[in-house]
């Protein structure tokens, strides 16, 4: 159909439609004219998954390509790298059912229990960590580059399921790959960062919510937590809702900072001065949070917020996994940015060494870390090192409509860092 | 082989474990819907034997001998047609009543009124034993493997014309064979001999004190057997590598014990027999013993299917329930009981506590039996088990049922404490006006 996509290769293609910013339309594999289905079940998949929704089968390479895909007019590529499948890590038995060790019993490992994934200026690992069964929490990432495209942009989404709802699994990597797919697409059309953000976590507040409530205890349903950040050239755009985090992790460690307010019981009582972080975090009840996604959410749109970066960095986007052992922006930085001079494994190895202070730590909870580079542009090189090679991107087919050379919006509907200087509510 | 029931299988447990524990405990509840109507309709054979107690006592007073022939003639009018059937008459020794020699005949309208006549010219004489009663019941079964097998047993005395050990091996000898439901007449019969019986047979069993109602308890008896559609189901279960099965009770609708029944089928897997099946839900507790894990671990600790088991061993699995542990350092979801598992850990207490108790009383040692209906008394009044607590109040004077304060009754009528002790293991279902799961 057409001559892009030079750096991919048709087995790195793991879930492959025709553009959305064509018809503007909303993105429904089912209607395009190549509609993407699992290949276990033959359900719908939408771009970029990693697993069926349905079935919860594998969508990473290795699986079939579905024959309809032949003709891609965009590509994501996600090649994550899951634990080793198949073999039982307490008895070392190969052969389960229903999701179990046919000798020993244990949980058949799941794909899902450590998943890294490097795009090159963004990547990220998210673990179950060691004190829960399941990982509960989902990441979602994406390159927004190519040929022709004068804005890159990269895109990082961090989810946590809320452990005590119904599925919150389920509901963590729904909301992260409709947030990132979202966002990806309204950029892609040309639209504001701020709005896109606004947009998207509303769509991921409708999804989860319509997710069906347990036949067995009425009223629980599935609920999650967002992050997500879009990272421009001169303007980082976050939106959250609940208690996962962004950072602004600075190459001069000591201006890395929280972008994020916790919508949990600690985060308001601080907001509102009425106690100190160390008092509100002693508190039991210091980590109930007081929005999410999810049916029953508070009727509120989301957090969001502009930051521009004064010099290169790494934007973070994390569950609580990860900032209960550190939540200290410049502990965070020192752990992840590259120093002058210093060795730098590149992007991914950033995001393992914090998911490994983590584990480390204690692992209580599900860890999710996902990194996006500062300046987003490979060309900008990222702080130093370089990573690898750019294993993603998304392109916009030559024929699409919308001028690929128009520049973001100013933001227009995002609340402002008003008491932090660095912080900008509008204009570029 | 046309439609079979569907069999559904829940599982009601709390699956989360603190650190370092090991005991798994689940209700697995197994329903079956949709049965064809009895064995004609299920494709299914069924096969009948009707055991009637013809010994000497059964003339004192004669109104048993009476009701005996007007409830054998009851239940062969329940029979379905083509059903093959028989009739013994049981003393110390097991003779034909019909047909004349070993085998069985087609339930039609021709062999019915032969048969009733035949009933009706049955007399009393001789002693009693039920083994060899047992023994010809299980030689009629012969070459009816395939069919639901079911035998009704109607006794009036002790079996007392045969060493005890005698009985034993005849009841061993027909386990896995037949079905088995027990009804004892009057009150000179022994509540634990038939139990045996019964336990063993995957039957009931009950004391009829006015024989005026034995016709219509056979009846139903018969009715309840023409209603099976499945023969021979298993409850099977898997457990992982390590660990132990500390015992399968059905609890629902009576109690009854199932550990020792179990036959492995593979080194992780043991069927317990359950007998056959109709349109009905029975539930089951399962104790199982793991390994422990470390917090953030989730295992599958059990297995349960149910399984239907051909003459030539085949079987079909007919549904299945995961019975799991996840270890969590969360004392919030550690400490939970389940409603399902605790109630029905009542009911068993409840059922022991009965039995102990009587047998205390029977032995004199009356502090003993006081505390042990006394705290029968509590757990039927805490479950709801209104039918006991009725039975309850025949053998003790009830002070308060909070507590279980009660006195011991100076004068019981022993059909009162025989049907207290038949039915203490008849069970009720945790409360339908809220049926929370966790």
């Amino acid at each position: 159909m057409n001559e892009t996509e030079p750096e991919l290769t048709e087995t790195e293609a793991v879930a492959q439609t025709e553009s959305v910013a064509e018809t503007g339309t909303e993105a429904d594999p089912a209607q395009g004219p190549a509609a993407l289905v699992c290949p276990a079940c033959a359900s719908p998949v939408v771009l970029g998954d990693l697993f069926c929704e349905d079935c919860g089968a594998s969508l990473v390479p290795g699986a079939e390509t579905p024959a309809g895909a032949a003709e891609p007019t965009e590509l994501i590529a996600v090649p994550p790298v899951p634990g080793a499948a198949g073999t039982c890590a307490d008895c070392g038995g190969t052969s389960f059912s229903d999701g179990y060790c046919d000798q020993c019993g244990r949980l058949a490992p799941d794909p899902r229990d450590h998943i890294e994934q490097d795009l090159g200026v963004v990547a990220g690992v998210t673990d179950r960590g060691l004190r829960h069964s399941r990982n509960e929490d989902a990441m979602a990432l994406a390159v927004l580059d190519g040929p022709g495209r004068t804005h890159p942009a990269s895109i990082i989404v961090s989810c946590d399921g809320v452990s005590t709802s119904r599925d919150p699994h389920i509901a963590s990597l729904l909301a992260a790959e409709l947030i990132r797919d979202h966002l990806a697409e309204s950029l892609d059309r040309g639209e504001a960062a701020s709005s896109a953000m606004a947009a998207a976590l509303a769509a991921a507040q409708l999804a989860v919510a319509d997710l069906a409530e347990d036949p067995e205890e009425p009223g629980n349903s599935s609920c999650a937590t967002a992050v997500a950040a879009v990272v421009e050239n001169g303007l980082v755009t976050v939106g959250s809702v609940g208690d996962s985090r962004v950072y602004w992790l600075s190459r001069t460690t000591a201006d890395s900072r929280l972008l994020t307010t916790d919508d949990s019981w600690a985060g308001m009582m601080i907001a509102e001065g009425i106690m100190s972080e160390a008092e509100a975090y002693r508190s039991p009840q210091a980590h109930t949070i007081i929005r999410w996604l999810g049916a029953d959410a508070p009727d509120e749109p989301a957090h969001v917020v502009q930051f521009v970066p004064d010099g290169p960095g790494l934007i973070l986007a994390c569950s609580d996994g990860l900032w209960n052992y550190v939540p200290e922006a410049a502990k965070l930085a020192e752990l992840a940015v590259p120093t002058e001079g210093g060795a730098w494994g590149g992007l991914q190895a950033a995001a393992n060494s914090l998911c490994a202070v983590a584990l480390e730590g204690g692992g209580h909870d599900n860890i999710t870390v996902t990194l996006a580079a500062y300046p987003p542009a490979p060309a900008a090189a990222p702080p130093s090192g370089g990573p690898a090679e750019t294993t993603a991107q998304l392109q916009r087919p030559p024929e699409a409509p919308a001028a690929p050379d128009t520049p973001p919006e100013p933001p227009c509907e995002a609340q402002s860092f008003e008491e932090q200087p660095n912080v900008e509510g509008s204009g570029l | 082989m046309s439609t079979q029931p569907q069999f559904s299988v829940s599982v009601y447990q709390n699956e989360f474990l603190a650190d370092g524990a090991s005991e798994v405990n689940a209700i697995v509840t197994v329903t079956s819907t949709g049965a064809p109507a009895g064995p004609a309709a299920s494709g299914v054979g069924a096969a009948q034997v009707i055991m009637v107690d013809c010994s000497g006592s059964m003339e004192y007073p004669s109104t048993k001998m009476h009701a005996a022939r007007a409830a054998t003639k009851a239940a062969i009018d329940a029979i379905r047609d083509g059903v093959p059937f028989a009739v013994v008459a049981g003393t110390h020794v097991a003779r034909m009543v019909f047909p004349g020699t070993e085998y069985l005949v087609p339930a039609d309208a021709s062999s019915r009124a032969n048969a009733k006549a035949a009933v009706d010219r049955l007399t009393s004489g001789g002693g009693t034993a039920i083994g060899q009663w047992l023994a010809l019941a299980d030689r009629l079964f012969t070459g009816h493997e395939n069919s639901i097998r079911h035998a009704i047993l109607l006794t009036d005395g002790k079996d007392e014309h045969e060493q005890p050990s005698d009985l034993a091996a005849a009841i061993s000898r027909c386990e896995g064979r037949f079905t088995c439901d027990c009804r004892g007449i009057g009150t000179d019969w022994v509540v634990a001999e038939l139990r045996k019986v019964a336990q063993a047979l995957l039957g009931t069993v009950d004391i009829v004190a006015d024989p005026s109602r034995l016709a219509a308890d056979l009846q139903s008896m018969i009715e309840n057997a023409m209603g099976k559609a499945v023969a021979d189901v298993r409850l099977r279960l898997w457990s992982p590598q390590g660990a132990s099965v500390k015992f399968v009770k059905q609890v629902e609708p009576n109690v009854f014990d199932l550990t020792a029944k179990r036959i492995n089928t593979g080194p992780l897997a043991g069927d317990y027999p359950t007998g056959a099946w109709g349109a009905e839900s029975r539930d089951y507790h399962v104790c199982v013993s793991v390994k422990a894990g470390s917090v953030g671990d989730e295992m599958l600790a059990g297995r349960a299917s149910l399984v239907s088991v051909d003459a030539s061993g085949a079987a079909e699995t007919l549904g299945q329930g995961l019975i799991r542990a996840v270890w969590t350092d969360d004392a919030a979801l550690s400490t939970k009981i389940n409603r399902q598992v605790a109630h029905y850990t009542g009911q068993a207490e409840l059922a022991d506590a009965i039995q102990e108790g009587l047998e205390a009383r029977k032995s004199g040692d009356l502090d003993t039996a006081t505390a042990k209906l006394g705290r029968a008394v509590q757990l039927a009044a805490q479950s709801g088990n209104t039918d006991t607590a009725k039975l309850l109040a025949t053998v003790v004077d009830v002070d308060d049922p909070a507590t279980g304060t009660v006195r011991l009754k100076a004068r019981v009528n022993d059909a009162d404490e025989m049907a207290l002790d038949t039915r203490s293991s008849k069970t009720v279902r945790v409360g339908k006006n809220n049926p929370t799961n966790n």
